[in-house]
């Protein structure tokens, strides 16, 4: 099943003919993806040869709708047109927007932030300033290596990017079934608690890895979260221990203010809810490997299945 | 909101014996990615209370932040280099206390002159005795990020700048094993490899504590 993101997905991406458009186009059309178009308005009507594969360009994300039935688009516009670009596939009601795009200004988030909402949040918005998602053997929006991992039973939700690849890399031989990069901005479509819901939902996720970073209080609202909502064990990391006070540590919402923010007191929140929470990547790593075994022996063993369990009675 | 700040604050605000309501103090942030809108304010930019390294990192549009430890780090995206900061400030407890020296991060496109101008500025750090370099190779190719380390330190030397500091290379994920044949071939006498991010950093710490 995976979340948000599955084999019957139908992908546009925004920003196809541009540099990293194209290339991350090819990328994930060779992990499985089905691009089904690319949008440019100056290039309607046009096509892109992709080793073989024909993929149409259209005028705008609601054509590009209309003429194949896509539900995901991918953002790589540059990011004084994100905003823009954005806003159409909201308007064009598309059910998810991947929004790829590093350094768009905070106001233009909030902007396209509350269309979203003010339209019943019809489009699920990702990122910005995020690598996207991907589930492993089905398919892949975005800017994250498909041959990292393959499909298997982890769930993982991120604030940073190369994070995401270190404990795919780590766990490569366990698999996930989805893992979603939500970005370090101050504000983002998607949040760690959207996540921690579809995960919750999905059968094929035994066991949720939750990454966070210093800023903000998404990981203590998300902390909150699994204590009242959450069955499935959460193995979590946080980074940014030894940042500084009142400095950006890279992504725009990586800052330490006054003593709010502090990796210290998310570890400390997350634990209270029962989180275990890794001191490094690799650390991390482990428990999640010793929690997923302990599931599998649950379910294998005494007939005394968990609730997330498809059990015989 | 036409200004495209993102913290307006005052703080604080009085009320004197007569009356009064006074603003004692105040301050105001600014969005960097929004900075193309607002090119009026250019002639207001200036380096004043910024730390001299971070002046010169910021010049070679380097995402570098100074901090006080012994052992530069460089690696790429931002949550893998505050975790490799971490990692590194938990190793250093075992080798006399040695802290991170600072965070650079040097994004996506690891070619050999941004490895070059990160080295030169961590090089340059008096503070510096050893270097943790640490990729993971996502869309960086590995065997990109070896060369950039090669020619980045035939570059410094090149230029007579002393490169006997120690580094350490952690190369995982995308080509990583072309990349550590690379380092192995050239065998520069600063550079070693390790093979985990953890091993990596207790190296990175214990060659800091010796030098």
């Amino acid at each position: 099943m995976a979340i948000f993101l599955n084999r019957d997905s139908r992908v546009l991406v925004q920003g196809m003919t541009g540099a990293e458009g194209t290339r991350h186009t090819r990328r994930m059309l060779a992990a499985g993806t089905s691009v089904v178009g690319g949008v440019n308005p100056r290039k309607a009507g046009q096509s892109v040869d992709f080793d073989g594969t024909e993929v149409p360009v259209f005028g705008s994300v609601a054509e590009g709708v209309k003429a194949t039935g896509a539900d995901v688009t991918v953002v790589f516009v540059p990011p004084r047109f994100t905003r823009d670009a954005v806003e159409e596939a909201i308007d064009a009601e598309i059910g998810l927007a991947v929004v790829i795009t590093e350094g768009v200004p905070v106001h233009d988030t909030a902007a396209f932030w509350c269309l979203a909402a003010a339209r019943g949040n019809r489009t699920r918005i990702i990122g910005p300033n995020c690598p996207g998602l991907i589930s492993p053997g089905q398919s892949n929006a975005g800017i994250i290596p498909a041959d990292i991992t393959e499909p298997g039973r982890i769930g993982l939700v991120s604030k940073s990017g190369t994070l995401t690849y270190q404990l795919m890399y780590e766990l490569r031989d366990l698999g996930f079934s989805t893992a979603v990069g939500i970005g370090g901005d101050p504000i983002i479509g998607t949040t760690h608690i959207d996540a921690l819901a579809a995960f919750e939902e999905d059968p094929d996720t035994d066991v949720i890895v939750m990454i966070g970073e210093i800023g903000g209080d998404a990981e203590e609202r998300a902390a909150a979260y699994v204590r009242e909502h959450v069955s499935k064990p959460v193995v979590g990391y946080v980074a940014g221990f030894t940042a500084p006070e009142g400095r950006t540590m890279g992504h725009a919402g990586a800052i330490v203010s006054g003593s709010s923010g502090t990796a210290a007191a998310k570890k400390e929140a997350l634990e209270a809810a029962g989180v275990r929470v890794g001191r490094t990547p690799s650390e991390t790593a482990r428990l999640v490997r010793s929690v997923l075994a302990a599931v599998e022996n649950r379910e294998e063993g005494d007939g005394l299945a968990p609730a997330t369990a498809s059990a015989t009675p | 909101m036409g200004e495209d700040a993102t913290l307006v604050e005052v703080n604080p605000l009085v009320r004197t014996a007569d009356g009064r309501v006074v603003a004692l103090d105040g301050k105001v942030t600014l969005d960097d990615n929004a900075a193309y809108r607002h090119t009026e304010r250019t002639p207001f930019t200036h380096g004043a209370g910024t730390d001299e390294r971070e002046l010169r990192a910021r010049e070679r549009g380097l995402n570098y932040v100074r901090l006080d430890g012994e052992v530069g780090v460089i690696g790429n995206g931002a949550g893998l280099v505050m975790s490799t900061l971490d990692v590194v400030a938990r190793a250093g407890e075992e080798h006399g206390g040695v802290r991170p020296a600072n965070f650079l991060d040097i994004g996506g496109g690891a070619s050999a002159e941004v490895m070059a101008n990160g080295l030169d500025v961590i090089l340059g750090d008096p503070a510096v005795r050893s270097v943790f370099v640490n990729v993971f190779g996502g869309i960086t190719a590995c065997d990109a990020v070896a060369n950039g380390v090669v020619q980045a330190l035939e570059l410094l030397e090149s230029r007579g700048e002393d490169v006997g500091k120690p580094l350490v290379v952690r190369l995982d994920g995308n080509s990583a094993e072309q990349g550590r044949q690379i380092l192995t071939a050239r065998a520069h006498p600063a550079v070693r490899q390790a093979d985990t991010m953890d091993g990596a950093a207790r190296l990175a710490a214990e060659l800091a504590a010796r030098n």
